[in-house]
């Protein structure tokens, strides 16, 4: 007996959706398309050398210096694009870690139940009602400075949230009656996951990703300004606005704008990717309510 | 009688939180760098005493012992002495607490006279003009980071028009007989006006901030409850027997829709206490964000753990008041 090949794929979904999850979609992809460029062409496209010190020292921007120079001389601009590397590569590090460790102790707890999903509750439900930022400031200083720490500590402190959304998807899906009547037609565990449990991860997937860089971002940033982050003189966009507060009194007033509207873009495309993707992919959802 | 035995309960229950959470602290400090003598006394101290010192502070036993005179001690209350100030952490958390406690409070109370009328509009007036206003202005708002807002706000309303003050908590000569330790509270009960608006001014910026930061994940958290309850068969019924559209809105809808809202203001408060860290590091505001932070950096293990301790009691605190407004708003909860 062959199987019809499932006729949905994203265009259909996205030709379905109402006008403002197209919007949302394409100016969310956009944002994220301008973002990967600076990620993976950094070096190549900025205006100026990151590290340069140069004479022209705190200039407001011009044409020169589009977004102004620092207190060395840097050309913020190209600073900020070079950064990206940092603020956006170690979110999505992270989110990715966070969300592999959270698949298996969410599925893992979610599938089997029992004793085991018991205290993996009672543990998890302790840490996601404490705030997760405090919790990622106290494990970056336990773990100690540097790229690789602050990337661990971002995705151990966002594990609450993720094992509990795995968890939640496992037991719902465990319990939908398709997959009884699977079992009962004698399908395998293997065939189960790969024919129904992944294509229903991986329609959330694209959302939880999305969301998650967006917190990722904003908490690898936050570190930052919180001097706790990648330390100067990585041009990380958090590190840059906390060195650039200090001129803030001074009135140069675009070392603190700048590095923030880019952290601001960042979230907002991810934001937006995630909030239309979510009515996309999730057209029962959108019945529902 | 019966809501103080459900409270209990309630109280109970969160113990097991409370020592994990305590627990997990613990023994992230034990991993962190760093001798406690050294901190303590300063690299040049004699080591013919460090050794006597870390014995007479029973930190050369194992650490299941420390771990359980640690327990011990945390039951009585006691959490220890700073390795920096070197006075019982306890102490020094009671002096900071209120302020952590009121920039919180009053940013959840702006969030919720904001966010929860606007949610509700969102979802009865579905798919209208304001549901779309409010959706792209909650995602726009969601992503501004909240310390870029809480510098935009010094930049323009401080530095600019120079209305508020950009840092600190009260002008240099304020004076206010310590009650409860909240200045607007304080303030009130001293019948002292000049001190009440004092405080306003200073508070307005830091308040803004958290407030601002938290209306969109509670608009959206609103409108989603409600939509929920609108769907239901007994608005369906409601609407059939020929009520009027505003009865059923506000009596129907409003009192069963804004009970997950009461959970979800909890959930906020917590979202909401990680904010304040950064803006009491803005707004200069001596807190306990602050002192975590002094502490962090300065490997104060005792204080660390004690204020990790205090932050764990005070979500747990709220989240019990919470479960109880829940169950007194909701007639079907048994407790």
């Amino acid at each position: 007996m062959s199987v019809k090949k499932s006729g949905v794929n994203f265009i259909t979904l996205f030709k379905a959706a109402p006008l403002s999850s197209q919007v949302m979609v394409v100016i969310g992809s956009i944002f994220t398309l301008i973002l990967l460029i600076f990620v993976t062409l950094g070096p190549y496209i900025t205006p100026h050398d990151p590290y340069e010190f140069t004479k022209n020292i705190l200039a407001p921007p011009s044409a020169i210096n589009l977004m102004g120079t620092d207190n060395l001389g840097r050309d913020l601009l190209s600073r900020l694009i070079f950064g990206s590397r940092y603020s956006l590569g170690i979110s999505l590090v992270a989110v990715g870690l966070s969300l592999f460790l959270g698949l298996i102790l969410g599925s893992g707890s979610g599938f089997f139940g029992g004793n085991l999903d018991r205290v993996m509750m009672l543990i998890m439900d302790a840490l996601y009602i404490f705030p997760s930022f405090i919790y990622m400031l106290v494990l970056v200083v336990v773990l100690g400075p540097g790229m690789w720490q602050t990337t661990l500590a971002i995705s151990i402190g966002r594990i609450p949230y993720n094992f509990r959304l795995i968890r939640s998807l496992t037991i719902s899906i465990k319990e939908r009656g398709f997959i009884e009547a699977e079992r009962v037609l004698g399908a395998g565990n293997w065939y189960i996951i790969r024919k129904h449990i992944m294509p229903y991860y991986i329609s959330i997937l694209f959302v939880v990703v999305s969301l998650g860089m967006a917190s990722g971002t904003l908490a690898i940033s936050g570190l930052g300004f919180l001097g706790l982050g990648i330390p100067p003189p990585t041009p990380e966009w958090g590190t840059e606005l906390s060195s650039g507060r200090n001129f803030l009194l001074g009135g140069h007033w675009w070392l603190v704008v700048f590095p923030g509207f880019f952290v601001m873009i960042a979230m907002l495309g991810f934001n937006l990717l995630s909030e239309g993707l979510d009515t996309m992919l999730n057209p029962t959802v959108r019945r529902l309510k | 009688m019966k809501l103080k035995y459900y409270i209990t309960t309630r109280l109970v229950m969160a113990i097991p939180t409370i020592f994990i959470l305590l627990t997990s602290v613990f023994f992230l400090m034990q991993v962190l760098p760093g001798d406690p003598i050294v901190i303590m006394y300063g690299e040049r101290f004699p080591t013919v005493y460090v050794e006597q010192i870390r014995h007479n502070l029973g930190l050369d036993r194992p650490i299941y012992e420390q771990y359980l005179t640690y327990l011990g001690k945390l039951g009585r209350g006691d959490l220890g002495i700073s390795l920096i100030h070197k006075i019982p952490v306890i102490q020094k958390i009671r002096q900071v607490y209120p302020v952590t406690l009121e920039v919180a409070l009053s940013g959840l109370l702006l969030a919720t006279i904001i966010g929860v009328p606007m949610g509700i509009i969102a979802a009865v007036r579905r798919d209208g003009i304001f549901d779309h206003v409010s959706r792209v202005a909650s995602l726009y708002i969601q992503s501004n980071p909240g310390f870029w807002i809480a510098l935009l706000f010094q930049l323009f309303f401080g530095l600019w028009l120079g209305w508020f003050p950009i840092s600190g908590r009260s002008p240099p000569s304020f004076d206010l007989p310590k009650i409860t330790g909240l200045h607007i509270i304080d303030s009130i009960l001293a019948l002292d006006f000049t001190a009440f608006r004092q405080t306003l001014t200073y508070l307005f910026l830091p308040c803004l901030t958290i407030g601002i930061t938290s209306i969109p994940m509670l608009s959206r958290l609103t409108r989603a409850a409600m939509l929920n309850v609108l769907g239901e068969d007994y608005m369906v019924t409601a609407k059939a027997k020929g009520l009027p559209q505003n009865v059923i809105i506000y009596k129907h809808g409003m009192r069963n829709g804004l009970l997950p809202v009461i959970t979800s203001i909890g959930g906020t408060f917590t979202w909401l206490l990680g904010g304040t860290v950064i803006a009491e590091k803005i707004f200069a505001l001596p807190g306990l964000g602050s002192l975590l932070m002094e502490s962090l950096l300065g490997r104060d293990f005792t204080m660390i753990q004690g204020i990790v301790a205090i932050y764990a009691l005070i979500v747990v605190i709220m989240n019990t008041l919470i479960d109880v407004v829940y169950a007194a708003a909701d007639p079907r909860v048994q407790y």
